[in-house]
């Protein structure tokens, strides 16, 4: 049983994480800078930073996550990284800033509908942590 | 089907941009020019204030101005902010005077004061002669300036604009929607990569 659930949440973040780096490759970096800019939280630099490593940083973990490799480490990689964008998210959101989520490319508002997304995802991460965990001290 | 369905939306932009022949000036740079942004703002919502005096005016100036891209200006006021119907008409109607970016910056810049007060027209008086301000009234009851007010709301829910400011980019034919205030560093850095020497 746990096996099944770890392989099923492991796949369904890989998938995820994924596609969220190939809708972000796929356009301008800078088109994603303007989408961390709308946040208005972060310095020029740190927007332009992320803007060109964090594709390339959920890339490589939803492969190494579908692979089901280092999976103790990578799940709390995973839940650790959505944990991060849940709370900007959040803050965003009640702060009242109408801006582009971000999360998958363009044209996506922050909304309690990405709150509820993000939220279900890093509830799969902490999941995946703790079966993880499990499994390594048993 | 992508393709026909941005070319539309295009043609539906153009169509929808204000007339060339009324020396507008919500509307800046060449029709041609090979990126347009389309702006929908709300003179009542403070992120668009910010947007408008920090980006958008040098934006102005940079490129559009300088003949490099195409900036237009439409109207988008929201359901719940109480005056900002009346503060786009009296815009659109200052426009026809030639005075639309004097208008706008005087709405922005004292913002705060009349969202409060819905002194809207003090505001508007301020950067307008007596004689303007007479030919101002009579041009905000025209019904064109309010259905044109109408088309630029239809035209941002149809381009699915949930919330302002939202710039939509066109370049290569196809829109790119950026929503919220960004900084100018950010926006004209992605600007000089599509705009072309």
């Amino acid at each position: 049983m746990i096996r099944r659930v770890t392989l099923a949440l492991r796949l369904l973040l890989g998938a995820v994480f994924i596609y969220a780096a190939y809708t972000k490759l796929r356009q301008s970096w800078l088109l994603f800078a303007l989408s961390i800019d709308s946040y208005q939280l972060l310095p020029e630099w740190a927007v332009f930073g992320l803007a060109r490593t964090l594709p390339a940083l959920e890339l490589a973990l939803g492969v190494l996550l579908v692979a089901g490799v280092w999976l103790r480490y990578l799940s709390i990689a995973a839940a650790a990284i959505l944990a991060l964008f849940f709370s900007v998210m959040v803050v965003s959101y009640f702060r009242g800033a109408g801006i582009d989520c971000g999360c998958f490319g363009l044209g996506e508002p922050l909304s309690a509908k990405t709150l509820f997304r993000d939220g279900v995802l890093l509830a799969a991460a902490v999941v995946l942590v703790a079966y993880t965990r499990h499994r390594s001290n048993p | 089907m992508q393709l026909f369905a941005s070319a539309l939306l295009l043609a539906a932009l153009v169509i929808s941009a204000p007339a060339a022949q009324t020396k507008s000036t919500r509307a800046a740079g060449p029709v041609t020019a090979a990126v347009r942004i389309d702006l929908f703002s709300d003179f009542q919502c403070p992120a668009c204030k910010v947007l408008h005096e920090q980006t958008i005016k040098r934006v102005k100036e940079e490129f559009a101005m300088k003949g490099k891209l195409r900036l237009v200006h439409h109207d988008f006021p929201l359901p719940q902010h109480k005056y900002a119907r009346q503060a786009a008409i009296l815009a659109a109607a200052a426009d026809r005077l030639g005075k639309y970016d004097d208008v706008a910056d005087a709405l922005f810049r004292q913002q705060e004061s009349w969202s409060q007060s819905g002194n809207v027209d003090a505001v508007v008086d301020s950067v307008l002669t007596p004689e303007e301000r007479k030919k101002l009234r009579e041009i905000a009851k025209d019904p064109a300036i309010l259905a044109g007010i109408e088309r630029d709301v239809q035209l941002g829910t149809r381009m699915k604009v949930g919330s302002t400011p939202t710039m939509i980019v066109t370049h290569d034919g196809k829109p790119n929607p950026v929503v919220g205030v960004v900084n100018y560093t950010v926006f004209s850095k992605y600007l000089n990569t599509i705009v072309g020497p």
